[in-house]
């Protein structure tokens, strides 16, 4: 027995047959613990079509498979996969009795998922950790990266989740809006959506072509789910406390019927930060139909519904004054915390799949999908009064001691020292609910000034999709697919609360008369709750794509290419005639097309059984993301001047040795994003009105024909020393850069006024896009992520079912997002010189510019995690627990931020620095201290 | 073998690509802009104490009151006044350090002027150019007029009016600009500030 136990922790065993005819190859598998047979496991012949399903008595079998040398790996949800070496010869192979363990990585992906879902702030903060991406892997580096960097945003390679692929049964997840999946549409459905297969970089997938990142592939066919019912229940201290999640899976009954459901909810009265609270529930059902050997229909529903209180970033002087839990967003109400920036996610997904074997070596997965339902950010709006943030730059010390005069400084005046020192947010530093109650019931006209809104984005999509997959011939295998999807975003600005006021005036009171309606159909609207106001548009896309791959494997070399088009069309529909944009922005927008190709190849030479080389490069141009295609939307039908597709070239190469105890990959990668185009909005102050100006304007900044470069070597090394100790180290030398100086340019809607107003000429719709020219941005840093990133990791498994690992991180060269607006000529030109000739500044020190404008690099930082687990067999259940501690000694360090683009010039910069206590400095995310994640599960 | 050869290669060369392509973190460059030859806008002094900064000259010809520094609603600037001087004739210079006018082409000059209580147009204010001035010695170099549009005798109090574009491309060598003011503790006794000095190309 306990050899049994030993001898399964090599993943790969090698049985050898000998034999002269027939190709039947069938084996038994079963639990390591019970060593009672395993129904609906997953048996697959690599590099063919080949795929069977074990039997109520753990059998699988494969009539018919090829002649040679082949591997076969056996997978269940929640078990360790096995390969096994095969060598088939004519002669029947039974392989005898495989043995599936219990898989512990699937127990830390239970905790993974509470850093994923987890993005940072606003919608235009790109800072996402690719560990959602990464659950499903084997791979030792990216194991690392997905369980012990990803709480401090680690990306694989640098790259943003918009270059991979996330996929639901071949059906692609990224929206159409971002370009990023949306994880919170199936959060806290861990167990039901186990059954992943993922490809790392270009790597080919069999259901995409995909990106430069890689892919992932949730299966959730209901045969394909091991039959047996998991409840759990979790506590933790991360974004949410507690999460109790069920589900079952029936197995395929004799009537051909098999289904699956999965319930789970996850709440938090306040996560990690302050004020943060946390509600979702989640509910999945999957039920398929075998009509035959050939046909199967199944049906996926999945209704994820997330509600969140966010937390703010901060500057170095707040996070001084109130520490690095704090939240600026929430407030006091009748004796509760009440966040005002909460994130609110209900899209449903349903899901028919058809799965059709039209011979044994073809088969075809046709899929429809419809997906609705509504994203909600809420904040708040005021008109003509204090702004409500209790961080608001005028309730902080530094705007007194950062303070000149004109051109003297007055920061250190006795009066200002004063004024300083109670400052408003040192006694208040919370949203006051109260005050903006007491407000709203003060106006004469019974109106709010203060109202609680939300962004809201109503997406409705429909997906078609077929995926072939043939064996042509004992060496090739042909993967081709079509993909066609119908968007249709509706995004407006929806009103919550009104905060005690009888209703909220629709106009913009920056401007008057015409221009401050924000629908001139229907000017002058007082909302109320539930209404619509301030923008309404839709974005409509048509993206249709296919793809074909054809794979080709020999004894020591295979190799693959693949190709892809794509067409995508966007439009916006404005559904008010805005009144700064009167002529464009009511109605449909031009359409614009993009039409995109991509090549992929690659080869891995089997130098021998047990080393490896692998090469794999891509070149693809991609469209640019709907939101980054419209640079105003809210407001007008602009579409970005000369926008363009952007170009991606990678070329990957890694040297692999999988010996039974060691098993290692080195990889380096270089690759170049061209021509991308960045939009991001904020609200500012000072932008464009000059100072003093209470003006909480919202800018849209644009980014045009940004070249990134990606490049670096990834190390992962797993060594088992003795069959129940592992040693693992990993770590990733990245460099990402900006490589070249991208064109900006700000929206400046006040000039709508000015030119329609006659003061400034202009021929046609008013041109409102100011341009900066060239950022000088080439060199800095891709911002975000640790672009170093170092492990080590000992994992010790007793047979006695109990186990426990640690590992020590090193993460190193994050960088500040930094403003492309401030390196731009604007920089140092000195608008307020009575000239008017764009002179520069009379005192500039370049020593001083440099520092000014160096890029902050974060302190490098460890992380030691610590987990461990125990199970039992009790009355033929599987009871267990796992535990984690990240971060454990506690550890402070920041995950990113960003510049504020307030001071947009050398002179102010320099001032505000120079004071030594910045009113507009940057604004830091923090990362998760000590941690904690414990599960209590049971399976039967 | 031939293949290991193929591995070995592109290994080295992916290497060399990148070890050829690393950066660090000064590797980046400013804004790029042209920056003033010159330029001076009297800002950071405190207000109503004598104008000295390094490489200026400021010098009394005659009499005893100089140049001063004054700041108005922030704003910093230089003034000269021989009001209630009580002497009898005031000359003060105000003069810039030396401005290397061989490094470029075609150097153009602005600046401000306002003035207060200037009644009469003998209490002149003019500004000059010399490129044989040692730094100490002002009387000894060649001083030429730069024609400049100052206000005159009916301009608003305290209001900076431009000197209009001025061309200095005729001169080379190193060049100091002055601003001088004629006046007296009677009659003469007006008030001129200048601010913002640029010379550009």
């Amino acid at each position: 027995m306990k050899k049994l136990v030993i001898s399964i922790l090599f993943v790969m065993q090698v049985v050898f047959a000998f034999a002269q005819q027939g190709a039947l190859v069938k084996g038994k598998v079963v639990d390591s613990k019970t060593q009672k047979p395993l129904q609906n496991v997953v048996a697959t012949i690599r590099n063919t079509t080949l795929t069977a399903l074990t039997n109520s008595d753990g059998i699988f079998v494969f009539e018919n498979a090829p002649n040679g040398s082949h591997l076969l790996e056996v997978s269940s949800s929640g078990y360790s996969r096995q390969i096994l070496s095969i060598d088939v010869e004519g002669q029947p192979l039974d392989l005898g009795v495989v043995v599936l363990a219990e898989d512990i990585t699937s127990e830390q992906q239970l905790s993974l998922i509470t850093i994923t879902e987890n993005d940072l702030g606003d919608d235009n903060s790109g800072s996402e950790s690719t560990s959602g991406l990464l659950q499903a892997t084997r791979d030792a580096f990216q194991q690392s990266a997905a369980f012990n960097w990803g709480q401090a945003r680690f990306r694989i390679r640098g790259l943003d989740n918009e270059y991979g692929t996330t996929m639901i049964n071949g059906i692609v997840m990224n929206k159409v809006y971002d370009g990023r999946p949306q994880w919170s549409n199936w959060g806290g459905l861990n167990d039901a959506t186990r059954n992943q297969e993922f490809t790392m970089g270009s790597a080919p997938s069999d259901y995409t072509f995909g990106g430069i990142l890689g892919t992932q592939e949730i299966n959730t066919r209901a045969s394909f789910y091991r039959p047996g019912t998991r409840i759990s229940f979790s506590g933790t201290n991360t974004n949410y406390s507690w999460r109790m999640m069920g589900t079952h899976a029936s197995g395929m009954n004799k009537d051909g019927i098999a289904y699956v459901i999965s319930a789970s909810r996850r709440w938090a009265q306040e996560g990690y930060f302050d004020g943060t609270d946390y509600s979702a529930n989640s509910f999945f059902a999957s039920i398929e139909k075998r009509f035959n050997d050939k046909h199967s229909l199944n049906f996926t529903s999945i209704y994820a519904q997330n509600s969140r209180g966010k937390n703010s970033p901060n500057t170095a002087e707040v996070n001084k004054i109130a520490g690095e839990k704090y939240n600026s967003y929430w407030g006091w109400q009748d004796g509760e915390k009440r966040n005002s920036r909460d994130k609110d996610v209900e899209e449903p997904i349903f899901m028919l799949s058809h799965y059709w074997k039209i011979t044994d070596k073809t088969n075809l997965n046709t899929n429809v999908s419809y997906q609705f339902g509504k994203i909600g950010n809420s904040r708040l709006d005021f008109q003509n009064v204090n702004n409500p943030d209790p961080t608001y730059y005028r309730n902080l010390p530094s705007y007194y001691t950062s303070m000149y005069d004109g051109n003297t400084f007055v920061g250190d005046s006795e009066a200002n020292v004063l004024e300083a020192s109670r400052a408003r947010f040192l006694t208040n530093r919370q949203i006051d609910w109260r005050a903006m109650y007491a407000a709203n019931g003060r106006t004469a006209a019974g109106n709010s000034v203060y109202a609680l809104y939300e962004d809201r984005t109503d997406d409705k999509t429909w997906t078609a999709n077929s995926i072939l997959n043939t064996q042509l011939s004992d060496n090739i295998i042909l993967n081709a697919g079509a993909t066609y999807r119908k968007l249709k975003s509706h995004n407006f600005q929806n009103m919550l609360d009104l905060l005690g006021g009888q209703y909220f005036n629709d106009i913009d009171n920056f401007y008057t008369g015409d221009f401050a309606q924000s629908d001139l159909n229907n000017p002058n609207r007082q909302v109320g709750v539930g209404d619509t106001y301030g923008y309404n548009y839709n974005l409509l896309a048509d993206v249709a794509d296919a793809f074909a791959q054809f794979k080709f494997n020999y004894s020591t070399f295979d190799f693959y290419l693949a190709q892809s088009f794509s067409r995508s069309q966007y439009q916006r529909e404005g559904l008010y005639k805005n009144g700064l944009y009167a002529s464009n922005s009511f109605g449909k927008s031009d359409k614009i097309i993009f039409e995109n190709f991509g090549f992929k190849g690659g080869f891995t030479y089997k130098m021998t059984g047990r080393q490896m080389f692998d090469v794999n490069a891509i070149y693809m141009t991609k469209a640019p993301s709907l939101r980054n295609t419209f640079p105003n939307a809210r407001l007008n039908n602009i579409i970005v001047p000369d926008i363009d597709s952007e170009n991606i070239m990678s070329v990957d190469a890694s040297y692999i040795i999988r010996a039974p105890k060691l098993k290692a990959r080195l990889t380096g990668f270089y690759s170049t994003i061209k021509n991308a185009t960045e939009t991001s909005f904020f609200f500012a102050e000072g932008v464009f009105e000059g100072d003093g100006s209470d003006a909480n304007a919202f800018v849209a900044e644009t980014v045009t024909n940004i070249n990134k470069k990606n490049m670096g070597v990834e190390l992962g090394i797993e060594y088992q020393i003795i069959p129940t100790l592992k040693f693992t180290a990993t770590g990733t030398y990245g460099q990402y850069t900006y490589d070249n100086n991208p064109t900006v340019s700000i929206n400046n809607d006040a000039l709508a006024a000015l030119v329609q107003e006659g003061s400034v000429a202009s021929v046609g719709a008013p041109n409102t896009q100011v341009n900066f020219g060239q950022a000088n941005l080439k060199n800095y840093r891709l911002p975000g992520m640790p672009q170093q990133a170092y492990s080590v990791g000992l994992e010790y498994r007793d047979p006695h079912f109990w186990w426990i690992g640690a590992n020590a991180n090193y993460l190193a060269s994050n960088y500040l997002d930094v403003s492309a607006l401030l390196r731009t000529h604007n920089f140092f030109e000195n608008s307020a010189d009575p000239y008017g000739m764009d002179f520069p500044f009379s005192d500039i020190d370049r020593e001083n510019a440099r520092k000014l404008l160096k890029q902050e690099k974060f302190d490098d930082f460890y992380l030691v995690n610590l987990t461990g687990g125990k199970s039992w067999r009790i009355d033929g259940k599987t009871v267990g627990f796992f535990a984690s501690i990240n971060n454990v000694f506690d550890q402070t360090y920041k995950t990113g931020g960003f510049e504020q683009a307030r001071n947009a010039n050398y002179q102010e910069l320099n001032r505000d620095v120079s004071s030594g206590t910045p009113a507009f400095a940057p604004k830091y995310f923090y990362g998760y201290g000590r941690t904690y994640f414990v599960n209590l599960y049971i399976n039967f | 073998m031939k293949m290991n050869k193929i591995t070995t290669l592109l290994f080295a060369s992916l290497t060399m690509g990148m070890m050829s392509s690393c950066v660090n973190d000064d590797d980046t460059t400013l804004p790029e802009y042209t920056p003033l030859i010159f330029g001076e806008d009297f800002s950071g002094a405190a207000d109503n104490t004598l104008f000295e900064k390094e490489g200026w000259l400021n010098f009394a010809e005659a009499g005893t009151p100089r140049w001063t520094n004054q700041v108005y609603s922030g704003n910093g600037y230089a003034e000269f006044t021989s009001y209630q001087s009580g002497q009898t004739s005031n000359i003060a210079w105000l003069i810039t350090p030396g401005i290397n006018l061989d490094a470029q082409e075609g150097e153009k000059l602005v600046f401000q002027t306002a003035q207060a209580f200037v009644d009469n147009a003998a209490n002149t204010i003019e500004v000059l150019i010399s490129t044989d001035f040692d730094g100490t010695n002002v009387t000894a170099a060649t001083w030429q007029t730069l024609n400049a549009t100052f206000p005159t005798t009916s301009a608003t109090y305290y209001q900076f009016i431009k000197s209009g574009v001025i061309d200095l491309s005729r001169f080379t060598g190193t060049a100091h600009i002055a601003f001088k003011v004629k006046g007296n503790g009677t009659t003469l006794d007006g008030t001129y500030q200048i601010d913002n000095i640029r010379v550009y190309n």
